[in-house]
Formats: C-alpha cells, structure tokens, sequence
C-alpha cells in the first residue's frame, strides 16, 4: 500500500513537473518575437529512488536555463555600433553634400563661370561700359553663391547639433530605463525573463547610438560604461551625457570668432568625446567635427570654402588694383575672421563699373580683363590654390565630401549585414550543446580556412580585370 | 571583343559571390562548403574574363562600372566571413577554457589531441 501511494505520489510530482517544463516552453513560444528575449530552459531532476525507504524516484524541476550569450550578444552590440556610426555619417554627409552644387549651372561653379565668362567679353572690348557693368554684377552673383552656401554648410552643421543633441536625449532616457530594469533585478527579479528580455533590448538600442561596455554584475545588474571608460549605468543609478559647444582652446585661434567643436560631457562635466568611437553618436560627431570644420573652418583652420572666398577675392583685387593703384578692390573681405570669409564675401562699396580699370601696370589696354579671364585656366602659381584652379579646388573640395559619403554608404551597406549576420549567429547559439559546438567550431575553422583564401584571390582577380579596363 | 562577351562572365560571377553573401549571412559549416563552391565557381568565370580582356582589349565603362561593384560584394563577402570566423575562434575559446581550464598565463588551455572520431546522428 505504501508502494502503491509513493507511486502515485511520484506520478503527481512528474506531472507537476511537466507541468512547469510545459510553462516554459510555453512562455518561449509566446515571446518568440519579443525584442531582447533569449530562450529559457527547463532542467528536470532525479528524485532519490529506494522503496525500502519508501522513496519513489521521478523527476522534480530544477533551475530553469537562461540560453542568453554574452559573447553572441556582444557580437550584435559591436556590428550595430558601427551600423549607427555609418547610418548617422550617411544622413548628416547627405545633408552637406547638398549644399555644395557641383553642376556647371549653379552654385559657386556657376557664378565662377560666369564671372571668367563676363571678364573674357569685357576683354575684348575693353571701353565698353556694360561690359563692366556685367563684371560686376556676375561678381555680385559671386558674392549671393559664397554667401549661400556658407549659409546651407552652417544650416547642415546646426542639423547635425540637433541630432547630436536628440541622440544624446536618447542615450540619456535608455541609461535611466536600464537603471530602472536594474533595481527591478535587485528586488527580486534576477531570473525573471521578461525583466531580462526589457534589459537586453535596451542594451541592444544602446549599442546602435554609442559604443557600449556591459559588465553583468554578482547580483543580476547590468554595469554599462563607455567603451572608452566613462559610466553610464551602475547599478540603480544612471550618468547622464550631454552635448555642448568645446571650450576656449589651448593655443590662440586663428579666428576669434571661429565656431567651436560640439563636445559630449560626461556626467561630472568633462570632456569624453575622444571616448566615442563608434554608434550614432560618433558618426554624428565625425561629421560636425571634422567634415563641416574641413569646409568652414574651426579654431586651427580656416575651411576649404573660406580658403577659396578668400583667395580668389585676394588675387582678383591685385589684379584690379595692379591697373589703377588708387582703385579699390573688387572685393571685401575681413582678414580678421579667416572662418567667415565665404559668409561675408562683398562687393567693395566703393567700387563701380566706372571705376573698374581695363588697362594693366604695362599699360596694356585690356590688361586687367585678360588677367581675369585667365584665372579660367590659370598658368601662373599666383592665379591657383593648392597648385589648382579655383574652379578645380572647389571641384576636390565637394569631390572629398562626396567620397565621404560614397565611404558612409557603402559602410552602411556591409554593416547592416554584419548586424543581420551576428543575430543569425546569437539566434543559432540558444540551447546549444557545448560537445557538438567544439565538432562544429573546429570543423568551421578548417572551411573558414579554405574560403577565406578563395575570397582573397577573387579580390586580387577582380582586381587585375578592373586595372585591364583602365 | 563584344562587350556583351565579356559581360556574361561578369555577370556570372557577381551572382556566385551574391549567392555566397546570402550564406554567410547565416553562416553554418556545411554552408562555408557550399559558399567555396560557388566561390570557385566565381573564380573561373573571372579567369575567363580575365583571358577575353588580354585577348581583346579593354572593356568600355559600364563593364569596369559593374567589375567594381563585384570588387564591392567581395570585399562584404570577405568582411562577413571574417565576423563569422572571429565568432568561430571566440567560441572555442570559451570551450577551451570550460574543458581545460587556463594556463598559467591566463589563456584558456589547449586541448590536448585524443585522436577520437566524433559521428554525428
């Protein structure tokens, strides 16, 4: 009889056990799609068999398994990382790239065309008046193109700064949730799924705006810093990032009034941009402190568009005033503010189609149109920039910022595969079985092997066939 | 040499390399076999390519347009491969660590040879 009631015994615990095995299968089933959620397992244990001693056996539940992988999870946070940074560089570079017009019909390639254009007509009949008066209004057309589009490079760069802020916003709402899931963990909740599901997903958005470390502590929380060392999570407690114009640099700016670097601040107030290296965050900052700086100048440099406004409103004043000493220039410019010369480009007041001399200091009667005209298609190191034509070193100019994107597209591309590659691989590492693993590693070794020599004579192949179309 | 020619090979070998992308984009080992198939494959129709070029000149703009847009997809082959080994070799890392546990110096320790068969069912 008291066989007969351990045995009944037994079959209510493995019902209850199966019971509990069944949840959790269940439980996997209804979050399959749920962001962040990583399969649980249940683990049945024997229960101590002697009926002498009137213990039944069977089986009783045991801890439940979390499949979640650090080293999978890892592999998603650093692709999407980098995923952000290109995407980010992609959106802000497009915003740039529009506003420099490469086309021969507008912009600053326009306006210099027409200039050399109107200078070339005015040479061949140096006395007529409205042939002056078209230099001057094609130099006033000049002056609308420098000033436009120094105006859209700064509209980009304060496009940029708001989602630089927005994503600092962002960054700053997920570390206070991930603070939040923490202290749930630390009341309890360390083995509940969903808390960890919310956890993890979190950390994965994270991962795509700003490079992350995660450090799983003792008690079930999640420690999150940068990957350069500042904290942004310990425990129940979140630092909070923000964005804000650079300080007064060490040494003398070339320009006073040069427009600062937007710096991220960690939550004691210094400076940790050089400690974001990858995410959206960086992509952004790469972009306001090094593409827009390149174009309209910063602290140290002037920009390519200032370095054109300046140098070619420079070289035609000479030559204006290479006919008439007591002429004035063309152009205005301000040499104490090297970084706004492209926003500030004028028309010298003083000058008028009047005043505007043909004849050169050799006396030659339309001396100072030819000069004009020739700055076209310059011959002499005094009429280039950087050994190239004006027209040339705007061409190079939107051609690097182009290239940047080209670069940022192209990034874009292969990382939102690597991304989508490294959940494939996170997907496939759930309830694996660590012998069949070492089988399967040690197997992908050897293929990864082979293939990755095909891929590197396909490359040098591709391109042998491409230097043959040369 | 028509240009059509020398776009057939191209054009096979550009959707080789983007068969094997779609593999690795969920990389197993029996399809890294598969993935050096077509590969090979790849390969040869390069080499084809490559003799009808030294035979008849070069080709004109949109074949080197679509050659660099291959040179592309094989270098996101490569890169993707590259993760897929990078997670390969991290794996059996930790398994190294979790059977033999660490060295000395830290490393996770290796695996001595046993010469024993593993079948798979």
């Amino acid at each position: 009889m008291g066989t007969l009631s351990a045995s009944l015994l037994g079959a209510a615990n493995a019902l209850d056990t199966y019971q509990y095995a069944l949840s959790i299968t269940q439980n996997n089933i209804g979050n399959a799609s749920t962001p962040g959620y990583a399969k649980q397992e249940a683990v049945l244990q024997a229960r101590p068999f002697d009926p002498a001693e009137g213990l039944a056996g069977g089986v009783s539940p045991g801890p439940t398994v979390n499949s979640r992988d650090l080293l999978a999870e890892r592999g998603v946070w650093q692709q999407a990382a980098a995923q952000g940074d290109a995407s980010a560089r992609n959106a802000a570079l497009a915003t740039v790239q529009n506003a420099l017009p490469v086309s021969d019909g507008s912009g600053i390639p326009a306006a210099l065309t027409a200039f050399f254009n109107a200078a070339s007509a005015w040479s061949a009949s140096p006395n007529d008046g409205s042939a002056r008066q078209a230099v001057m209004d094609s130099a006033g057309s000049l002056v609308a193109s420098f000033q436009t589009t120094a105006a859209a490079v700064a509209n980009a760069s304060r496009n940029t700064d708001q989602s630089i802020h927005d994503t600092v916003d962002q960054i700053n709402r997920l570390t206070t949730q991930l603070a939040n899931l923490n202290a749930g963990v630390q009341n309890g909740g360390q083995h509940d799924a969903g808390l960890q599901a919310q956890i993890y997903s979190a950390l994965e958005t994270l991962a795509g705006l700003v490079d992350i470390t995660v450090l799983p502590q003792q008690d079930g929380t999640m420690s999150v810093s940068l990957t350069g060392g500042a904290p942004l999570v310990i425990g129940n407690d979140s630092y909070a990032l923000s964005a804000g114009a650079a300080a007064a640099p060490a040494n003398p700016p070339i320009d006073t009034a040069a427009p600062p670097h937007t710096v991220i601040r960690g939550a004691d107030g210094s400076d940790i941009t050089s400690q974001i290296k990858s995410g959206t965050l960086h992509g952004l900052l790469q972009v306001r402190n090094v593409t827009i700086p390149g174009l309209t100048g910063d602290a140290s440099q002037p920009g390519a568009l200032n370095e054109l406004a300046q140098t070619f409103a420079g070289r035609v004043n000479e030559i204006v005033q290479a006919g008439v000493a007591t002429a004035p220039g063309l152009f205005v410019t301000d040499p104490a503010h090297p970084t706004s010369a492209a926003a500030k480009l004028a028309l010298d007041p003083a000058m008028s189609a009047s005043l505007l001399p043909a004849t050169d200091q050799n006396g030659v009667s339309n001396g100072v149109p030819l000069a004009l005209a020739a700055l076209a298609s310059p011959q002499q190191d005094a009429d280039k920039l950087d050994s190239v034509s004006y027209m040339q070193f705007y061409g190079d100019t939107t051609a690097h910022v182009g290239g940047q994107l080209n670069q940022a597209q192209s990034d874009q591309d292969l990382s939102g595969q690597l991304v989508a590659q490294a959940r494939s691989l996170r997907q496939t590492e759930s309830g694996v079985s660590l012998d069949e693993e070492a089988m399967h590693v040690l197997q992908f070794q050897q293929a990864y092997q082979a293939v990755a020599k095909l891929v590197s004579t396909l490359d040098n192949l591709t391109q042998v066939v491409i230097n043959m179309m040369q | 040499m028509p240009e059509r020619t020398l776009q057939e090979p191209l054009a096979a070998a550009q959707s080789r390399v983007r068969e094997a992308r779609a593999l690795l984009a969920c990389p197993r080992t029996c399809d890294l076999e598969a993935c050096a198939t077509l590969l090979r494959g790849a390969q040869d129709d390069l080499e084809q390519l490559r003799d009808s070029l030294l035979a008849g000149g070069p080709g004109g703009g949109e074949l080197r347009e679509q050659a660099t847009l291959l040179g592309r997809e094989i270098r996101q082959a490569g890169a993707l491969l590259e993760q897929a080994a990078r997670f390969g070799r991290n794996w059996l890392e930790r398994l190294r660590a979790a059977s033999r546990g660490y060295t000395a110096a830290g490393s996770p320790a290796p695996i001595p040879p046993c010469g024993q068969i593993s079948l798979m069912g």
